[in-house]
């Protein structure tokens, strides 16, 4: 087998560029570790004499204005997902291996395509339309392919590395050894020995007695990694696979011109997406159904329920409330499901309501939001803040509870209802309590000053007024 | 309605209360309070300040010091000291609450209070009816007719729900318990205004951000100081009036507190007066053996007689006392400060400068008007200085004797980033603004270099700015004094409370050292000072091998050595104490030192003070007969004379006050003490008039007085007294004798001693071979712990020790010594069956300690990377032994293995190597550069080992470069250090293209073009020989 290996070396940084050199232009920009130093740079800050492994605080003095972000390495393995999730159209055994590089299998693509030049081709396109800088090479070896690939320029020509593939132990015999993965400990304690290159270690392990020592020395791991490296031994890969999806269509034999006539053909559809499920104990949370007009276009409409479900029946009662509110743009000819996002059966914690006659909260709540609108049904949380109108908030009915409501409200007077927004006080009242004094919040625009009182007013109404700096009265809420 | 607050907390409460201790009483003052109590939580260590503030302004307000405590059972309790022995009550609870627990916290039982016979209690019921009535009932028992109930009002949501039943509440149990109830305000901040603070704080404390803190932000700004017509409408009126009932019960004045020192220093029979005056008496025929000079027991009788006034006896009996101890124990020491400027101290052997060698300025020996302590520092060698701690805990007790406090603030730095943190801005960000930002330069404040960073300065910024400038200088933690020593008759917890500190063992009272001078408390300066253990260990080496016994004293009385004065004068000074700095370096050959007092002066003049007053090229133009030599008045003359009417030593200067500007003698100390708390307060401004009109009025030239008050303000920055010099004259005239005339022991004691001084180990041991002395390698047969001086050839050496191998642990080094046969070890098993663990044997491998047996660092790795080799039976068969031959290291790596395993080469040094692989170009070496002429164009090559920007050369960086001849000096202009930017920060390998500048023998190079050369260095790397 032969390996192409693709390293993307700053993958973070181009693909935050990409974003954001079009709103602010080019500037000076870095990446760094969590120790503070630099690991990725772009062509401005490399010109001001920014270098990898530098501390934060002299890559400042050299280059001003310079943006800084900190490394994540779950943004790097996302971005290689979604690469080679690009690529899996053009070559087929894809790995992932490292937080910076894809490796492709060439050989079998090869009879696919006949050439390398022409593989190359539909691949480097792929890449070059997300402006990453790349580094590749091709070897026999997934390892060295990668270790090559690491050390090499960006941009190399790939077609002339290919031709030259014979040569691959050369430029890996060339290579120092702290250009290999291994651990920094390792890497150290063959500095130690004055082995740096590894050609040095290649010579090494070609007899087998220094081989051996070098094992009694140095370790397992090391022989294992080099074997590998030199291809004695195949490299274990966990090849790309596309996300699980389902999706299945249907044509009708006529024109359907109204909304709810769609639901017997979806109840198939839906039975066969249960079928699917259950084939795999999972559910979903989230339907995609599009509606195929005469002239090609689609008509999207997107459902999705509080819990994850599976059952067809469920899914046939919210989609059938969801339909009810969609107005068809034109006669429909064909319907297509589709659900992506497979979940895993688990068990559902239930803490809005308790079970109410054979229908689960969520159940409930999706029904309602169905049927009203997803904004419409709301929950609240008490926040600890001091000003009222922060005291609580609403929020999405079906997110969990951030935390739970700890705030002991027997400890303050707090009126039953509470005014969205305070209406200025036109009526005598006689106070009857307080004050209370809430000024807080300094640090944002909504800064408050006031005293609370409760007060009556002539229709012996309980009032919760206040007095603001300017000494105007305000109506805040009513006591039941 | 007249009004005493009861409970109030200052910044001392760290991280909770928001205002100075200054601020509260001056605020208390102005808000009309009749008093105010200061009551830091378990803490007095804010208390002298107010205290202070208050008897220097003269305020009116009474200060009342108390204390909060929540207790382990709940409750929160205020502690109000009416006596003394109430305090010293007071200062026993917190001490214990303190001590049982790690720095910083504290824990109170209700058992703890039962023998607070005197103490007043405020009480403030948790509301828990249970507990409460618990309470209450101990509470009668123990502190009945001192107990009141604390009624607070702060109108927040709590008081709010409760407030109807509050009032009742407290009415109800005032009739059930018979306590009066007393108002209070809680106080945190003096004013409103500092509420913003108050919950940035909060948000340190919690490590949280203030947007996150919720509920732990208190809910408005009630906690301030309130009016008092505000407190009217607040309180029922019996209750504020009750305030002052407490408060005329507390008459307890911080400023009657006296120190009672320890008697055991006296024998029996005799007065400590008497003793004194036997010791000194004693002393002087010992320093005098021909008879002292009339002028100098008429001194002695001055001193004595105002020592005695002050009752200072026991202060000198102390001092005394302890440098016996070091005497006995051999350990080197040396006294200086204002109070070594007496005879006494030299009688005492406390310091051993002549007195008759320099003036002595009385009025800062003790100052009689302001009734302020003597200053005694004594510093002893570094290495030893804990001997004297532990023989000061043993002698006097752990309860007796105890640290000063050092009150650790907010710095720029540590504002900036707190602030920055709890305002919820990222901490990456934050360094990176830090990094920006360029403390030294003086003529933008940071304030001013942020807003280009960050934009205007409004919103979360103004935020930042604000309330970083707000929170410096606030206190954050305690910590330990240098070696400022408290010793008392007593507990010390009868005077001061204390507490641990962070290192195991070590307790320091609350106070610090300006406190403890507020009060006019003596504390005794336990120092620590590299150059005397370096002194000591030479000392040592030369009596072993030469047989020759050395002392100080011993050295200065043979008087001024030409011989050496003569390397002083080429600045052949590398190691010498306090000449050896660049600085004083270059000028060493300007000003020629040819006797002690010479060097007391060089000393003193590279230094803010001079520097500032622009007074060192008149001094040098005099010196050297460019410029006459004149004075003023006949006053000035006799202030003047010694330093050819140019004014050098601090004390010079207020003498100067004294003579041309009329100052009186009290006048000037408070000038003094301006000086040296100068950074801190700013209160320099208020002199500078009253000294320049009253030199003028004198007929002084205006730009002469501008220049002494100028070099008043550089003092304030670097105070450095006549004293103070004359002292470490002593040791850098030692030192620079020993470098001449035992240059080999002088080296090993220096590097023995370190780390101290200014140069690293590895400079000087280039120096030691610069000066034809030969310096071996450390090896596991010949090598010491210590470096050691060797036979070698048909002379000696300096052999290295092991202590210069990084990473080997001592575990290690003794079972290396412990095993190593007659012999020496023949094979690298040999030490790996002594039970060396693998760290250790790899950092002898490192350090190329194994040479003499496996040849080189590569080979000695592999051959212990073996494990099998421990095992006995497999040694026994030869057969595993590994014949592989590793390729031996190339110089290159040799070096860069040298300087990281032991801190030098003895071999190489980067210059040298690229010139010989032909990888560089012509260069001027540093050992030619002083045979060019003024002027000259020169290109020159070396390892940047020093960047100094010196706050008084403005725009100026120091490089100093190394080669395998020596070091040069640069002079990079700002000018042309911001054109090359890059060379200038980052290069450690630096090409300077400049011109030579010679004055005399000072020769600099004016740098014209830098160039980054660091790169060579990898190429020397990649050029390395091959494997094999």
């Amino acid at each position: 087998m032969l390996w192409l290996a693709l390293t993307f070396p700053q993958l973070q940084l181009d693909s935050l560029a990409a974003v954001e050199e079009a709103k602010e232009g080019s500037i000076a920009r870095v990446i760094i570790d969590k120790q503070q130093k630099i690991i990725q740079k772009n062509v401005l800050a490399a010109d001001s004499g920014i270098q990898a492994g530098m501390k934060l605080g002299t890559a400042a003095a050299l280059a001003d204005p310079l943006t800084v972000h900190v490394y994540e390495e779950s943004f790097e393995l996302q971005r290689l997902q979604e690469l080679a999730q690009a690529c899996y159209e053009h070559s087929a055994d894809i790995a992932l291996i490292s937080s910076d590089t894809l490796v492709f299998e060439v050989s079998s693509m090869l009879q696919l395509y006949g050439d390398f030049p022409t593989y190359w081709q539909a691949l480097s396109e792929v890449i070059a339309s997300q402006s990453l800088t790349v580094q590749g090479a091709i070897a026999p070896s997934v390892l060295a392919a990668r270790e090559i690939a690491r050390s090499t320029g960006p941009n190399s020509n790939m077609t002339s590395q290919f031709e030259g593939r014979d040569s691959w132990l050369s430029a890996l015999k060339r290579l120092s050894i702290a250009q290999l993965d291994i651990p920094f400990a390792t890497q150290k304690q063959l500095e130690h020995l004055g082995l740096k290159r590894v050609e040095q270690l290649h010579e090494l392990c070609q007899h087998t007695q220094a081989r051996k020592e070098l094992g009694v020395r140095l370790g397992r791991e090391l022989l294992l990694y080099l074997d590998r490296l030199f291809g004695e031994v195949a490299y274990p890969l966990n090849y790309f696979r596309p996300p699980e999806q389902f999706t299945c269509s249907i044509l009708l034999d006529h024109e359907i011109q109204s909304s709810v006539s769609l639901l017997f053909p979806l109840k198939r559809l839906l039975q066969a997406l249960q079928t699917y499920l259950q084939s795999r104990t999972k559910r979903v949370q989230k339907l995609c159904l599009s509606l195929q007009q005469r002239d090609g276009r689609e008509q999207r409409v997107d459902s999705s329920s509080a819990e994850p479900l599976r059952d067809s029946q469920s899914w046939l009662s919210l989609m059938q409330l969801r339909l009810e509110r969609v107005e068809l743009e034109a006669p429909v000819l064909g319907l297509r499901l589709e659900a992506s996002d497979l979940l895993e059966e688990t068990q559902q914690t239930q803490d809005l309501f308790e079970p109410v006659a054979g229908l689960a909260p969520e159940q409930l709540v999706s029904r309602l939001q169905a049927g009203l609108g997803e904004s419409s049904v709301r929950r609240f949380q008490v926040q600890e803040d001091h000003r009222p109108e922060y005291a609580f908030s609403e929020q999405c009915a079906l997110k969990q509870a951030e935390k739970p409501n700890v705030c002991d409200c027997s400890l303050s007077v707090r009126p039953s209802l509470f005014l969205d927004s305070p209406q200025p006080l036109l009526e005598n009242i006689q106070l009857i309590h307080g004050p209370e004094r809430i000024q807080s919040a300094w640090w944002t625009d909504q800064v408050i000053c006031r005293d609370y009182f409760v007060a009556r007013n002539l229709d012996q109404q309980t009032l919760w007024v206040f007095r603001d700096e300017q000494q105007q009265w305000y109506v805040h809420g009513l006591f039941a | 309605m007249p009004y005493a607050e009861l409970h109030c907390i200052s910044n001392f409460s760290f991280l909770r209360g928001a205002s100075h201790p200054e601020e509260l009483v001056l605020q208390a003052e102005k808000l009309g309070y009749q008093a105010l109590a200061l009551t830091d939580e378990c803490s007095l260590a804010g208390v002298v300040r107010a205290y202070s503030v208050l008897r220097d302004r003269r305020l009116s307000v009474k200060l009342i010091v108390g204390t909060e405590l929540r207790l382990t059972n709940g409750q929160m309790l205020v502690l109000l000291a009416p006596n003394r022995q109430a305090y010293a009550q007071l200062c026993e609870v917190i001490t214990r609450a303190r001590r049982r627990c790690s720095k910083g916290e504290y824990r109170v039982e209700q058992a703890d209070l039962e023998t607070l016979s005197e103490v007043l209690l405020l009480w403030q019921p948790s509301l828990h009816e249970a507990k409460d009535q618990e309470f209450a009932t101990w509470l009668s028992r123990y502190f009945e007719h001192r107990t009141w109930l604390l009624y607070e009002r702060l109108l927040d949501q709590y008081e709010h729900a409760q407030s109807q039943t509050l009032l009742a509440s407290y009415k109800a149990m005032h009739e059930a318990t018979g306590f009066p109830v007393c108002a209070a305000g809680n106080v945190h901040m003096h004013c409103r205004s500092r509420q913003s603070l108050q919950d940035v704080l909060t948000a340190i404390r919690l490590r949280c951000t203030v947007q996150s803190a919720g509920f732990a932000l208190h809910a408005n700004a009630e906690r301030a100081m309130r009016s008092l017509a505000k407190l009217k409408t607040l309180y029922p009126s019996t209750w504020l009036a009750e305030t002052l009932k407490v408060a005329a019960r507390c008459e307890f004045d911080l400023g009657c507190l006296r120190y009672e020192y320890p008697c055991e220093l006296v024998p029996k029979g005799l007065s400590a007066s008497a003793y004194l005056k036997q010791l000194v008496e004693q002393g002087l025929s010992r320093r005098f053996p021909r008879g002292a000079p009339m002028g100098i027991q008429r001194t002695v009788r001055k001193e004595l007689q105002l020592i005695r006034e002050q009752a200072y006896e026991y202060f000198f009996l102390t001092t005394y006392d302890i440098v016996q101890f070091a005497k006995r124990q051999g350990i080197l020491y040396q006294g200086r400060g204002s109070a070594a400027n007496s005879i006494v101290c030299y009688c005492l052997e406390i310091t051993s400068v002549d007195p008759t060698q320099i003036e002595v300025l009385f009025e800062r020996f003790i100052s009689k008007e302001r009734n302020e302590p003597p200053d005694i520092d004594v510093d002893f060698e570094h290495q030893r200085r804990e001997e004297i701690f532990q023989y000061i805990y043993q002698k006097y007790g752990r309860d007796r004797a105890a640290l000063a406090a050092t009150v650790i603030t907010f710095r720029f730095r540590s504002a900036f980033r707190s602030v920055g943190k709890a305002l919820g801005i990222d901490e990456a960000q934050l360094e990176f603004y830090l990094k920006q930002i360029n403390r030294r330069d003086r003529a933008q404040g940071w304030q001013a270099q942020l807003e280009p960073l960050i934009g205007p300065l409004t919103g979360v910024r103004a935020h930042l700015v604000h309330l970083t400038e707000e929170i410096l200088g606030f206190p954050r933690h305690l910590s330990q004094h240098v070696g400022g020593f408290v010793i008392s008759s007593g507990p010390l917890s009868n005077l001061v409370p204390v507490e641990n500190a962070a290192m195991d063992e070590r307790t320091v009272i609350q106070w610090d050292k300006d406190d403890l001078e507020s009060l006019g408390l003596l504390k005794v300066d336990i120092l620590a000072l590299g150059m005397l253990s370096a002194i000591r260990r030479s000392f040592d080496i030369i009596q072993q091998r030469y047989g020759r016994l050395l002392s100080i004293a011993e050295i200065t009385r043979m008087g001024d050595d030409p011989e050496v004065y003569r390397c002083l004068q080429k600045a052949d000074s590398v190691g010498v104490f306090q000449v050896e700095s660049r600085a004083q370096m270059s000028m060493l050959p300007r000003l020629k030192p040819a006797s002690y007092y010479d060097l007391v002066i060089q000393i003193a003049i590279v230094r803010p003070g001079p520097i500032q007053g622009d007074m060192v090229h008149p001094y040098l133009r005099r010196r050297e007969g460019l410029e006459a030599v004149s004075y003023p008045s006949d006053e000035v003359k006799s202030v003047l004379e010694r330093t050819l009417g140019v004014p050098i030593f601090q004390e010079q200067v207020i003498k100067l006050a004294m003579v041309a500007a009329g100052f009186s003698g009290g006048e000037a100390d408070q000038l003094r003490r301006a000086m040296a708390s100068w950074k801190k307060t700013g209160q320099l401004q208020g002199f500078e008039r009253k000294l320049i009109d009253g030199m003028q009025a004198r007929g002084y030239e205006a730009d002469f007085a501008e220049r002494v008050f100028q070099q008043i303000c550089g003092f304030g920055e670097y105070g450095f007294p006549e004293s103070h010099s004359a002292s470490f004259a002593v040791l850098a005239y030692v030192s620079s004798w020993l470098k001449h005339y035992y240059p080999l022991a002088f080296y090993c004691g220096l590097l023995n001693s370190q780390p101290m001084g200014f140069y690293s180990p590895s400079q000087l041991v280039q120096d030691a071979q610069r000066h034809q002395l030969t310096v071996l390698p450390v090896c596991v047969n010949a090598s010491e712990e210590d470096h050691i001086l060797e036979r070698f050839a048909s002379g000696e050496a300096l052999r290295l020790g092991l202590r210069l191998v990084k990473g080997l642990s001592r575990k290690g080094l003794e079972r290396l010594l412990r095993g190593r046969p007659a012999g020496g070890y023949r094979h690298v098993s040999d030490i790996q069956k002594c039970g060396m663990d693998k760290k250790d044997l790899e950092a002898l491998a490192s350090a190329n300690a194994l040479s003499t047996l496996s040849g080189n660092r590569y080979q000695a790795r592999w051959d212990m990377l073996d494990d099998r080799m421990r095992i006995p039976l497999f040694t026994v068969l030869n057969g595993v032994e590994s014949d592989l031959q590793l390729t031996p290291p190339d110089p290159w790596h040799d070096l860069i293995e040298d300087y990281s395993s032991v801190g030098l080469s003895l071999q190489h040094h980067p210059v040298q190597l690229l010139r010989s692989e032909g990888l560089v170009g012509e260069y001027h070496q540093a050992a030619c550069l002083q045979e060019l002429a003024h002027q000259s164009w020169v290109r020159i090559l070396g390892v940047v080992t020093g960047r100094q920007s010196p706050g008084s050369a403005a725009g100026v960086t120091f490089m100093t470069l190394e080669d395998e001849t020596g070091n040069m000096n640069v002079v990079v202009w700002q000018a042309t250090a911001r054109a090359q930017k890059k060379a200038f920060l980052t290069a450690k390998l630096l090409e300077v293209t400049g011109i030579l500048e010679r004055e005399g023998e000072v020769v600099h190079v004016i740098a014209g073009r830098l160039r980054d050369m660091t790169h060579l260095m990898s190429t020397l790397d990649s050029t390395s020989r091959d494997f094999q």
